[in-house]
């Protein structure tokens, strides 16, 4: 059970609000919704931590399975896939800004979520951000690493 | 970059990936493990060459991708 005195209430209504704003356009939230006023318990303040979390990660896990997918497929080139990786990195950009403020808030207050801790999120971000790498790296960018890679 | 240095990246990275993508509980081990072995080997190789950590990650992340095919081959029946 979380203190109350652990619990700032600013920094719950600033997430609250970024939370709705972020997901509200893309997935249903419901839920959320139902913190009209500025949250009161620990116990909201880490229902809605925890389902942003959940959304975040699995909005996370499909854009890392379409990279490697996108892997799978041996990396085709092509004005098809130029607006496939534009389409994915208009997804990824602000998953990883809200991945990266949802990551300061935890550091700073751990026991506001049950569902990921800090350590998890943080290697969720450095893979999101690499699937954004193998994705949206092109032939030549690839070929360039591989040679930079060799000469190691 | 010499395969017996580049082979366990490659490993490890590819065993933590598949874990997570089946949604096994020990993956975020796994990618603690690959994260201290890709820091280890970033220290010894990369560093004293000049590169920063995302560069480094950046080409392992590519050759991972080349070799992602063959490793899904590797593991399948495992």
């Amino acid at each position: 059970m979380v203190a109350p005195s652990t619990v700032d209430p600013e920094t719950v209504r600033g997430m609250t609000q970024y939370v709705r704003g972020t997901f509200s356009q893309r997935t249903a939230l419901p839920t959320v919704e139902r913190f009209s006023s500025p949250l009161s318990t620990p116990a909201d303040a880490t229902y809605v931590y925890d389902l942003a979390l959940k959304v975040w990660e699995h909005t996370a896990l499909q854009l890392i399975q379409i990279a490697d997918n996108f892997m799978d497929a041996g990396a085709p080139e092509g004005p098809v896939i130029e607006k496939d990786r534009e389409e994915f990195k208009a997804s990824l950009d602000p998953l990883m800004e809200c991945g990266q403020v949802i990551l300061g808030i935890l550091e700073n207050n751990p026991q506001l979520s049950n569902h990921m801790g800090p350590r998890k999120l943080r290697g969720l971000l450095t893979e999101l951000e690499l699937a954004g790498h193998v994705f949206c790296a092109t032939q030549d960018q690839h070929n360039h690493a591989m040679t930079a890679l060799a000469d190691l | 970059m010499r395969d017996e240095l580049l082979d366990p990246l490659m490993v490890a990275l590819h065993l933590f990936r598949e874990a997570r993508a089946k949604g096994e509980p020990d993956y975020g081990d796994l990618l603690e493990a690959y994260e201290q072995l890709l820091l280890k080997t970033f220290h010894e190789v990369a560093e004293p060459k000049g590169l920063t950590l995302p560069n480094f990650r950046f080409l392992i992340n590519q050759a991972y991708r080349e070799r992602r095919p063959q490793l899904l081959k590797q593991f399948k029946n495992r």
